[in-house]
């Protein structure tokens, strides 16, 4: 069962744009940080938000024109448990 | 009379089962417990709190602590505390064979370029030390450094994490003076330059990231 959602981007300007974006909107219960060992990533920032406000939270970066790649689940343990690829 | 029990450089759970089998044995004693490791002393005050004993002082020097208690006389009875239940942490706060490591922050983001990107590369490096096996043993903040401590800073609940499994932190209070900050912060000991000077001078590491 996903916990949380890791987002990954292309490039460290779309990371810190992501957090800016979310900040100025005042989304909370993100947090901007460094993307987990296992995953793969170009850029080394990910959003770390509560998987049940993944949505909300991609319609903004979408609408600010925020490039992701990715969003990785992952489960209570911090474990991943599945990608979904954009 | 106080009977001491060394438990220095033993592994969880060993200094409690060694604390556990001076106790039975004590006839109204005082004990001196030695641990040389923050989470074998937090285990050992656990249990002894846990077994009714009321502890006098904790004292570190150099890095060792001494844990002391009163005498045992007023030992009441309790459900037997079995150390085997105790957390033992695995976290080792230096690398192995590597001897004391300690951060040296001086400001509040790393490097130079990019204020934005400086800032979120401190709290992202912060905030990964709790996902590492291996820690430094004290982290010293100095001048805009200090800032990282303070409520409502972002890397506040990272660092309480980190303090919580072991890791010292010191803290500059002529910085916090400085920024006016000094009721704020809220991770740490304020300290000094003598402290941190020291702490410093008898590492075998120092980095600044």
């Amino acid at each position: 069962m996903c916990l949380y959602a890791i987002i990954t981007f292309r490039t460290t300007h779309f990371a810190l744009k992501a957090k800016r974006v979310l900040e100025r909107q005042q989304v909370t219960g993100f947090e901007l940080t460094a993307v987990p060992r296992e995953f793969s990533s170009e850029c080394g920032f990910c959003l770390k938000a509560p998987w049940t406000e993944r949505d909300g939270i991609l319609r903004l970066l979408e609408e600010h024109g925020v490039v992701y790649s990715r969003i990785h689940c992952l489960d209570r343990r911090g474990r991943e448990d599945g990608i979904t690829f954009v | 009379m106080v009977i001491e029990i060394d438990a220095i450089g033993l592994g969880c759970p060993q200094p409690v089962i060694k604390t556990r089998e001076a106790l039975s044995k004590s006839d109204g004693d005082c004990l001196l417990i030695k641990v040389n490791d923050p989470s074998s002393r937090d285990n050992v005050i656990r249990f002894l709190e846990r077994s009714g004993v009321t502890i006098e002082t904790v004292e570190q020097k150099e890095d060792t602590f001494y844990i002391l208690t009163a005498d045992t006389h007023s030992l009441v009875e309790t459900d037997d505390p079995r150390p085997e239940e105790l957390v033992c942490r695995t976290v080792l706060t230096d690398p192995p064979g590597g001897g004391k490591t300690v951060f040296f922050i001086n400001k509040d983001r790393i490097g130079h370029g990019s204020d934005e990107l400086g800032l979120n590369l401190m709290k992202a490096f912060v905030n990964t030390l709790n996902d590492l096996d291996v820690r430094p043993r004290f982290i010293c903040f100095m001048n805009g450094g200090v800032k990282l401590t303070l409520t409502g800073s972002d890397t506040l609940p990272a660092l309480q994490k980190l303090e919580e499994s072991g890791v010292t932190m010191l803290v500059c209070g002529t910085c916090l003076n400085y920024f006016g900050v000094t009721e704020q912060c809220r991770v740490g000991t304020v300290s000094n330059m003598y402290d941190i000077a020291t702490t410093m001078l008898t590492s075998s590491k120092v980095i600044t990231p």
